[in-house]
């Protein structure tokens, strides 16, 4: 057993000693007398132990680092080479996870995230699981003792001030119920939360127009000070005052919608809140809070900690709302979810996951391909270390005692890397979110910081790469001859026994950068796909705009005048060809639906939902956009009010619900089939690039006496140059109206194709990574073939060889490797492409022509890489070659 | 004249003190003879009435420090009659060791008269 303790020396102190403490040991043990002494033996035999062992252990790893660091130092060029490709290795590495951390991994920023749930529920309760004010009522009233229910609007943009200031500015806000804050943990950092959620008496305040701001908010537009407590915000024209200010790091639920301003679920109708809802039918006059049959509050719940799965609290929601359904649907089962909130919501997570998961492995690729680098750098250098190493082993130095050494370079030159790499990653995480969120001015909406899991991550990586690169060359070489290596000097320094792993290593990295190359060139051209894809409107000299004139103060009835007067304002404007207006803008996601139609003619099947995608337009909407008509007419001035209901319908919707896509003449209606179809338009991608068109249909704006959010112009130059003008004939026709945002539809469409951009950026640069190391890999093994074969060289130059015989005996060097190198390369990068098939658009995974395009490119690099080594060999002088032998 | 080869100079004894006390123990052990590392273990013990208790892990850890900072030397390994006959290493002090752990006893003898000058111990009488 005494032997057994001695392993845990250090194999240098244990070679050296461990005969004499055994036989120290043996001697004690037969100098004891009785069970006292053995006992005090062995205890001594233990704390000595405790107390060396890692003293040893300590000073053998110092020694090493010492030595390490003399020797990095000493060949600075070669320490530097391996750091920086070590470092941008472990860089995207992290840069990536810190990414993945913040958007899939993280948790809210508040206590006890995991008793955190969202309810879920399908119809009647909720309606894409929103719900109802009552039913939330009705949820609230089910929850057991110790739950804790709040509802939520989505995040909006609104425009406020400070009372005693007149600058108006955009701000994101959210509606909240009463609990809101009390259900996260986040107590004010001064002032106090919503009331509400107290006791009776602070119930009667809940629906005070009260507000509570956000840090950051607080921080940036309204002074930092305490006494912003009790003043008033001007919230869309509705004023407010202020009671309390949240903690700072606290931005609300969403990943991507930081909130500036929390107010009562009751001010929705102050606020003008009216977005991100579904509805049958919407009562104008009642705030919506009351209506049943508008669905737009998502519903969170803290469960008890005794709960933690929030099963119990299910139970109770599901019996109690069965009971409370009100008459229309009183007899519908409930079917009601939870489902873990402990990370907020996110449309950026849910879209961004999958592309994440394929930069996560195209980054592993990366770090291989540098691994495979440094791997081939250590080889050569150890391989011109052997004489050295030869002299230490044949002195005593056990293998191990060599390896730990040599392990502990490979440990140093990482440890410098990872610094380097979490620096690289820190600027780069920054720059990915912007990118990736759109976000070019301003603070970005989350950060991908470098927290305790990324820097465990980093360290994990970095000690994977250790293993990667530094176990091998350590292993080769301390298994040597002695003799051999101690004999053969400097030339034989240059050892062929390292010239297998290491073209080994560059077939690995030719097989990886082709993966890469591939996979970047799907990307690619699947992005370019997006770019150029047919959309069904013309867009290019076309401006969009986007207005909001409930906030201009004019009720309702005054909407069609207002419309009007936008439409007689920049109509005639010179460099305008005509001018539209619209429920809803070309390319901004308004998901505006109605379902519940019947059809003239279709028998709808018993669980399917006539669904179609809604859009209420101006008679121009169609010229004016470039949608193309291909039967029927367009809507006209002269549908009206008071003239039978008309529709035009979308190519797909004809198609779908009327034999032959003959609809012209057929109607359709929700109560009655009191719609006459009277044109039919063809298909567009009007909600963004990637979404296909699916059923459309288009009311007048007469006809339906909606307010109008987007202008669409149509320009006859390039439509930056009318932004200007545009901007002024708004500010006279509507002066109180305020503009959004005012772009050519084509910039709309490239930021929203902004996290496909940064999918090819980031692959694209990984690819071109991934060359330049394979190319240099490549360089440095036919580098270190030529100067090896240089008597080889002279001797075939003595004997008559031409040069290009010797040109071409270095190229078949380099095209043998390559080859060896697709052939386990294509078969993965097939594979590969099958996994990105989520992420293209329009693009044949297995398309040939990218797979040659990476071939092609690969080779191109690798005649580049290798043309200096043959050079080099052109110009063996075989005198001084020879004498090299 | 073939050139002679110049002794290294010994650094300053009085850059070792204060000694750590196992290691003024081992040297002191070693003033008188060479020793084996059991031999200094006992010779330990048996000096300090059984008070100091040398491990063998600590006895070796502290032969290898000196060892490598010089103040004892390795011997060739010779059997020890009084220990089975096994072939042991035989340790030595060296001239440094020797002025090292005379200038540690002469450190330790100041302390004591100074202990003594203070009425901390008894004055001899």
């Amino acid at each position: 057993m005494f032997r057994a303790l001695l392993t845990l020396y250090p194999a240098a102190f244990r070679d050296e000693y461990h005969r004499e403490l055994t036989l120290v040991f043996v001697d004690r043990s037969r100098d004891t007398i009785g069970w006292r002494d053995r006992v005090t033996l062995w205890f001594d035999v233990l704390t000595g132990l405790a107390k060396e062992a890692p003293k040893e252990h300590y000073r053998m790893i110092r020694q090493d680092l010492f030595y390490a660091t003399r020797l990095l130092w000493k060949h600075r060029l070669v320490t530097a080479t391996i750091v920086v490709t070590l470092g941008l290795g472990i860089g995207v590495n992290t840069a990536i996870f810190s990414l993945l951390n913040a958007v899939v991994l993280r948790a809210l920023p508040v206590p006890d995230a995991d008793r955190l749930f969202a309810v879920r529920a399908a119809p009647p309760v909720a309606s894409g699981n929103r719900f109802s004010g009552p039913m939330f009522e009705r949820v609230r009233a089910s929850a057991p003792d110790g739950v804790v229910v709040a509802a939520m609007s989505r995040v909006a943009q609104v425009y406020a001030r400070l009372d005693a200031t007149r600058e108006t500015e955009p701000v994101s806000l959210q509606l909240v119920s009463p609990a809101y804050f009390d259900l996260l943990g986040v107590p004010p950092a001064i002032g106090r939360s919503l009331p509400g959620a107290q006791n009776a008496q602070d119930a009667s305040r809940a629906h005070e127009p009260l507000a509570v701001v956000s840090h950051a908010y607080w921080q940036r537009s309204l002074g930092g000070s305490a006494d912003v407590i009790g003043r008033a915000l001007i919230v869309n024209n509705a004023p407010f005052t202020i009671v309390g200010v949240a903690p700072p790091a606290f931005g609300g639920v969403w990943l991507e919608s930081p909130v500036d301003i929390w107010v009562p679920l009751s001010a929705q109708d102050a606020v003008k809140y009216s977005q991100n809802y579904s509805a049958d039918g919407v009562d104008a006059t009642r705030p919506w809070i009351e209506q049943e049959r508008i669905w737009w509050l998502d519903v969170i719940v803290r469960t008890r900690a005794d709960d933690p799965m929030a099963a119990a609290a299910l139970g109770a929601f599901t019996a109690g709302i069965q009971q409370q359904l009100p008459p229309p649907v009183a007899r519908a089962k409930v079917q009601m979810t939870v489902e873990p909130f402990a990370k907020g919501f996110s449309l950026f997570r849910r879209h961004f996951a999958t592309p994440l998961l394929a930069l996560t492995v195209m980054a592993a690729f990366v770090l291989l391909i540098a691994c495979a680098n440094v791997a081939n750098l250590l080889l050569a250098r150890a391989a011109a270390r052997q004489r050295e190493i030869a002299v230490r082993m044949s002195l005593g130095a056990g293998r191990l005692r060599v390896m730990h050494q040599l392990l502990t370079e490979s440990a140093l030159l990482v440890a410098m890397a990872a610094g380097a790499a979490l620096l690289f990653a820190r600027w780069a995480g920054d720059l990915i979110v912007r990118v990736a969120t759109a976000s070019s001015t301003g603070a970005a909406p989350f950060a991908a910081s470098i927290d305790l899991r990324v820097l465990g991550f980093t360290a994990a990586v970095a000690l994977t790469s250790v293993l990667l690169f530094g176990v091998l060359p350590a292993w080769r070489t301390t298994r040597l001859d002695f003799v051999g290596a101690l004999k053969a000097g400097t030339r034989g320094a240059i050892g062929g026994s390292t010239a297998r792993p290491a073209r080994l290593l560059v077939v690995l990295q030719v097989a990886l950068s082709l993966v890469l190359v591939t996979g970047t060139g799907l990307l690619a051209r699947s992005f370019y796909n997006m770019l150029t894809v047919d959309l069904g409107f013309e867009r290019d000299r076309l401006l969009t705009v986007t207005i909001d004139p409930r906030l201009s103060g004019t009720g309702s009835t005054e909407w069609p005048a207002l419309h009007q007067r936008l439409l007689d304002g920049v109509a005639p404007l010179p460099g305008v060809r005509s001018a539209a207006l619209a429920m809803c803008g070309l390319q901004s996601n308004c998901r505006s639906r109605m379902d519940g139609f019947t059809i003239e003619g279709y028998d709808a099947q018993p669980d399917e939902q006539v669904v179609f995608l809604v859009n209420i337009v101006t008679p121009d909407y169609f010229s004016t956009v470039g949608m193309r008509l291909i039967a029927g007419r367009a809507l006209s001035e002269r549908d009206l009010a008071q003239t039978p209901d008309v529709a035009v319908v979308n190519r797909t919707l004809a198609a779908k619900y009327f034999k032959d896509g003959q609809a012209i003449g057929r109607r359709f209606g929700t109560n009655a089939l009191d719609i006459e179809i009277v044109g039919i338009v063809d298909d567009a991608r009007t909600l963004n690039v990637k979404d296909p068109p699916g059923p459309a249909v288009f009311f007048p704006l007469t006809q339906r006496p909606v307010v109008a959010r987007a202008l669409e112009v149509r320009t006859t130059g390039d439509p930056r140059q009318a932004i200007a003008s545009v901007r002024r004939a708004i500010g006279v026709a509507a002066p109180t109206v305020p503009i959004e945002a005012i772009l050519p539809v084509e910039t709309r469409i490239r930021t929203g194709l902004s996290q496909e951009r940064l999918l090819v950026l980031l692959t694209s640069g990984f690819g071109a990574l991934a060359l330049g190391l394979a190319g240099f890999g490549l360089f440095g093994v036919l580098s270190c073939a030529v100067a090896r074969r240089t008597p080889e060289i002279g001797v075939r130059l003595a004997l008559g060889a031409s040069r290009s015989q010797i040109l071409w005996s270095v190229v078949r060097d380099a095209q043998w490797l390559v080859l060896y190198g697709f052939l386990l390369g294509v078969p993965v990068a097939i594979v590969g492409g099958r996994l990105l098939s989520t992420l293209l658009f329009d693009v044949n995974p297995y398309d040939v022509s990218l797979l040659l395009a990476a071939v092609l490119t690969l080779i191109v690099v690798a005649v580049g890489c290798s043309a200096i080594p043959a050079l080099r060999a052109l110009r063996i002088d075989p005198t001084i070659a020879l004498r090299q032998d | 004249m073939a050139a002679r080869a110049k002794e290294p100079i010994d650094p300053p004894p009085d850059s070792f003190l204060p000694l750590h006390r196992d290691t003024f123990h081992i040297l002191v052990s070693l003033a008188d003879r060479d020793r084996h590392g059991y031999s200094v273990m006992k010779d330990v013990l048996d000096r300090t009435d059984g008070a100091l208790r040398l491990s063998p892990s600590s006895l070796y850890a502290a032969i290898r420090r000196l060892l490598d900072r010089g103040l004892i030397e390795e011997l060739a390994e010779r059997p020890d009659p009084d220990q089975d006959d096994e072939r042991r290493r035989y340790y030595r002090l060296t001239r440094l060791g020797r002025a090292v752990a005379t200038a540690e006893a002469r450190r330790l003898e100041r302390l004591l008269v100074d202990a003594r000058a203070t009425g901390l111990l008894p004055r001899r009488s």
